[in-house]
């Protein structure tokens, strides 16, 4: 393989990563917080690259307000669902708690599936990009829609990493995730960073599905596959640790595109893409379950 | 007391059961009984899915890709190797149950929301690895099936699919109802105090996972040459999240409700065509509901009114 | 005679931390030692390993002269090996009588008739007759603690690993656990038992360990730890202890 074609892999298994990152992180937060995982999570993701498109092709709104107003809609219908469902676990309200929340957020992923398939039917929508053309760097050719969409991406985690480790809000977050109990002892209000947590991880999930709608095009089940792969990173990275979720999107991104072409029977290669994060995801989990750079959790 | 409650679900069942047995009697028409036959299918695998998670607690996503793979084996197995279906379909059930016991083996230290994971990945991996090998599988397309018997009429899938459900139902009750079933509640209450009493948490924990993957694969065979045609959309998410519904919204505290869960939403599914995608909205939106405010089921809360309406006067 | 339970050098770590250091300890059949020492001093671990619920990483433990270490939960519960735990962990949705046929059937020989029996007799004298048929959810704390004492009788251990089954109990019950542990081991079942409160265990123990940072600090009769002063210090001087260190 060329040097070209080798690096134009690694630029575009970076690019993607970003875009992992991103829906990857919102899980991670969630997972911290409320100690669940989100399997609904690929649907926020899909349901910010409706809004998206609403937005910037039905309503004509410029693209980098309509990401904006996804993420701000995904807000807060995170924030509403943490309240409705998630909020009862820790009222006691639920008696079996692992399969509740579980269920309960599988649940609500066939729901926003079918709900947006009985709205827009199964068709994929191509809505505009945040910038068209394309970049040369030297003879390496990158489509400028995925880079701006990735900048805008590498800007909103800055951002988030900002709120989570200066501001009130960044450290009520970190104490719930902590220990919830104390958290609450010392006056954080763990109902209220909860659905902050939910929020502020839909908001990034929202995002990452509305930026990278125009790449990979908005339909119903876009969130199947890359809710996935964010699962794989999480573990890869540790569940509830934000850093580890970012290098975890970085080595999936650069794994899978690196395997493509690594692997010699190219359409074989191909067709087993979204396959070798699972096995990563399996092998992880049963042999290194505290994720790759997490501490071992303790025995209760 | 827990005696006449049984006797009386006993007695519930046995009603059910007549019901069922009597309807082709009343000249429905093949296209119900057809349905009727699909609803079965999914009452072994809503009802075996229940086994796991609401007897074990233990969450597994890959039943329908443990399916799927009952039916792929006896489909090769029938058609390439020709293997007679007495063959075939047991294959369908050693292979999911040996690929069953693996799972269980390598899972055994995960639970909730890991285990959910692993076994989504699994699930996916199977269904990958089936869409791409064609020269095997035909990719997407799918594999044609021979079918289970040589004529169109459909009374005789329905009473042996009926008959299938009847006993896969029967054997795991029985298992249930056994100390075994004691040793599975033990262990989805407390796998610590279970095991510090002398129960084989290991071998319980991987007997539950590999005796539902026969069922499943079992089931995924027999409906293979049912419906004569295996696609790896057998074993997608979808359809996993379609035999969750069917197992919450029946009960999945229970085997019996989740069974009649199966069956009532895939009735319902053909029912409510007319409102097209919508339909799988409201099942989702039920569901919700259900796990919120009344886990037992609906059939579970309906057996629940019945019995203490009858307690009382 | 030779000890039912030895253990030699037993070192257990969770990352840097040392939560056994070498602990050697030994029990005669028949025996009722008490295990004390401060908060994270290392005895619910030391009752882990003893229990089969974690591996040590050095050392030896053996039971009637067989090698323990590396065996399943389960089979050393069999083997006569039963424990509780500080936390109390019921089958909260089980009921109190299912309680304890889950050991009680944990014996295949053991027909499910006869076990019901035992644990009606059992859960009679324990005065938790009248709730059998309730779930274990609806105990009390302390009842819950009783139910813990009922199923290790079901299993009719030879060795009976206590932990903390004190903690927050109201005298009248703690007066019938005393009671059913001094009847345990008159009839030669031999018991371990950890408690912070020294009432019951000077009460109780005719020999008492001690353990302070994962290491045996004293082992001896009740009188001679008590006026130790590896002990007292542990004991009264973990402040000053710490603040020198
Ligand atoms: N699973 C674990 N992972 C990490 N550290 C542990 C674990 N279990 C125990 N420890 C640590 O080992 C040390 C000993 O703990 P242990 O529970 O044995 O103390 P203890 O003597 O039972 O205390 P207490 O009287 O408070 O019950 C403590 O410092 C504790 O934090
Ligand atoms: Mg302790």
């Amino acid at each position: 393989m060329s040097l070209l074609a080798f690096s134009e892999q690694v630029i575009n298994g970076l690019i993607i990563g970003v875009f992992y990152a991103l829906a990857a992180l919102g899980l991670s937060l969630i997972f911290g917080v409320l100690k669940i995982v989100n399997f609904a999570h690929g649907e926020l993701y899909m349901l910010g690259g409706f809004v998206y498109y609403v937005f910037a092709s039905l309503f004509g709104l410029p693209p980098v307000a309509a990401v904006l107003v996804a993420c701000v809609a995904l807000f807060l219908v995170g924030m509403a669902i943490e309240h409705l469902l998630i909020d009862p676990i820790y009222r006691g309200k639920v008696e079996r708690v692992d399969e509740y929340a579980i269920m309960i957020t599988f649940g609500l992923a066939i729901l926003l599936q079918n709900l947006m398939l009985s709205i827009f039917g199964p068709w994929t929508k191509r809505p505009e990009a945040i910038f068209r053309g394309r970049i040369e760097i030297g003879e390496l050719i990158v489509s400028g829609d995925r880079l701006a969409a990735a900048g805008v991406g590498i800007v909103l985690m800055g951002l988030l990493l900002y709120v989570l480790r200066y501001t009130w809000a960044g450290k009520a977050v970190r104490a719930v995730s902590q220990d919830r109990e104390t958290a609450a002892i010392v006056g954080v209000n763990a109902k209220l960073t909860g659905m902050l947590a939910f929020g502020l991880g839909s908001a990034l999930a929202g995002a990452a599905g509305a930026l990278i709608g125009p790449v990979f095009l908005v339909y119903p089940t876009m969130g199947v596959i890359p809710v996935i792969k964010a699962y794989v990173i999480v573990v890869l990275g540790g569940l509830g640790s934000v850093p580890g979720a970012i290098l975890g999107a970085l080595i999936l991104g650069l794994f899978e595109n690196l395997a493509t072409v690594l692997i010699p029977d190219t359409t074989r290669a191909l067709a087993y893409k979204d396959a070798y994060g699972l096995v990563l995801l399996i092998v992880v989990l049963i042999f290194r379950p505290q994720g790759l750079f997490g501490e071992k959790v303790r025995r209760s | 007391m827990i005696g006449r409650d049984v006797s009386r679900q006993a007695a519930i069942g046995a009603a059910v059961l007549a019901l069922f047995l009597a309807v082709p009697l009343f000249g429905l028409d093949e296209y119900w009984i057809y349905i009727l036959t699909i609803g079965f299918y999914y009452a072994i695998l809503a009802s075996s899915w229940s086994l796991l998670v609401g007897y074990v607690g233990r969450i597994s996503f890959a039943h329908v890709a443990m399916s799927g793979l009952g039916a792929y084996t006896s489909v090769v197995a029938s058609g390439t190797l020709g293997l007679p279906l007495l063959l075939s379909i047991p294959l369908a059930g050693l292979v999911t149950g040996i690929v069953g016991l693996a799972i269980g083996r390598l899972c055994l230290r995960l639970h909730g929301a890991y285990l959910g994971l692993t076994t989504i990945a699994f699930s996916e991996i199977v269904r990958i690895a089936f869409t791409a090998e064609h020269e095997l599988t035909r990719g997407s397309l799918g594999l044609p099936a021979v079918a289970l018997f040589e004529t169109t009429d459909r009374i005789p899938y329905y009473y042996s699919f009926l008959a299938l459900l009847v006993t896969c139902l029967l054997i795991m009750w029985l298992v249930l109802r056994s100390r075994i079933g004691l040793f599975f509640a033990a262990i989805r209450e407390d796998e610590d105090a279970a095991a510090s009493l002398g129960v084989k948490v290991v071998r319980w924990k991987i007997f539950a996972f590999t005796f539902s993957s026969i069922i499943a694969g079992i089931a995924g065979g027999f409906y293979a040459h049912f419906v004569q045609l295996v696609t790896p959309s057998m074993m997608s998410i979808q359809e996993m999240g379609f035999v969750l519904s069917m197992a919450v919204v029946g009960g999945f505290q229970n085997i019996f409700y989740a069974a009649l869960g199966g069956v009532f939403l895939e009735l319902l599914l053909e029912m409510l065509r007319e409102i097209g995608e919508w339909r799988m909205t409201l099942f989702a939106v039920v569901v919700i509901l259900i796990l919120r405010y009344a886990p037992n089921g609906l059939f579970g809360e309906i057996v629940r009114m019945a019995l203490q309406r009858r307690t009382r006067t | 005679m030779t000890a039912q339970l030895v253990t030699d050098g037993v070192v257990k770590r969770f990352g840097g931390l040392t939560a056994l250091d070498h602990v050697t300890f030994e029990i005669e059949a028949g025996e009722l030692v008490g295990l004390i020492g401060p908060n994270g001093s290392g005895k619910t671990t030391f009752l882990n390993v003893l229990s089969g619920f974690y591996r040590p990483e050095q050392g030896s433990v053996s039971f009637e002269g067989r090698s323990i270490v590396g065996r399943e939960p389960s089979a050393l519960a069999t083997a006569g090996i039963a424990r509780s735990f500080q936390v109390t962990k019921i089958f909260r949705r089980l009921s109190v009588l299912e309680n304890l046929l889950v050991p009680g059937l944990t014996d295949w020989s053991a027909a499910p008739r006869a076990a019901a029996e035992k644990g009606r007799a059992i859960l009679d004298g324990l005065d938790l007759g009248r709730l059998a048929g309730e779930p274990a959810a609806n105990l009390s704390g302390g009842q819950a603690k009783l139910l813990e004492f009922g199923r290790i009788m079901m299993l009719a251990p030879k060795l009976v690993l206590l932990d903390e089954p004190f903690g927050g109990v109201h005298p009248t019950l703690k007066r019938l656990m005393h009671d059913t542990i001094r009847d345990w081991n008159a009839r030669g079942t031999s018991i371990i038992l950890i408690s912070h409160d020294m009432g019951s265990i000077f009460d109780l123990c005719r020999r008492i360990v001690a353990l302070q940072n994962g290491r045996v600090i004293a082992n001896g009769p009740p009188e001679a730890v008590r006026s130790d002063p590896a002990v007292l210090q542990a004991y009264l001087g973990t402040r000053s202890a710490r603040a020198a260190s």
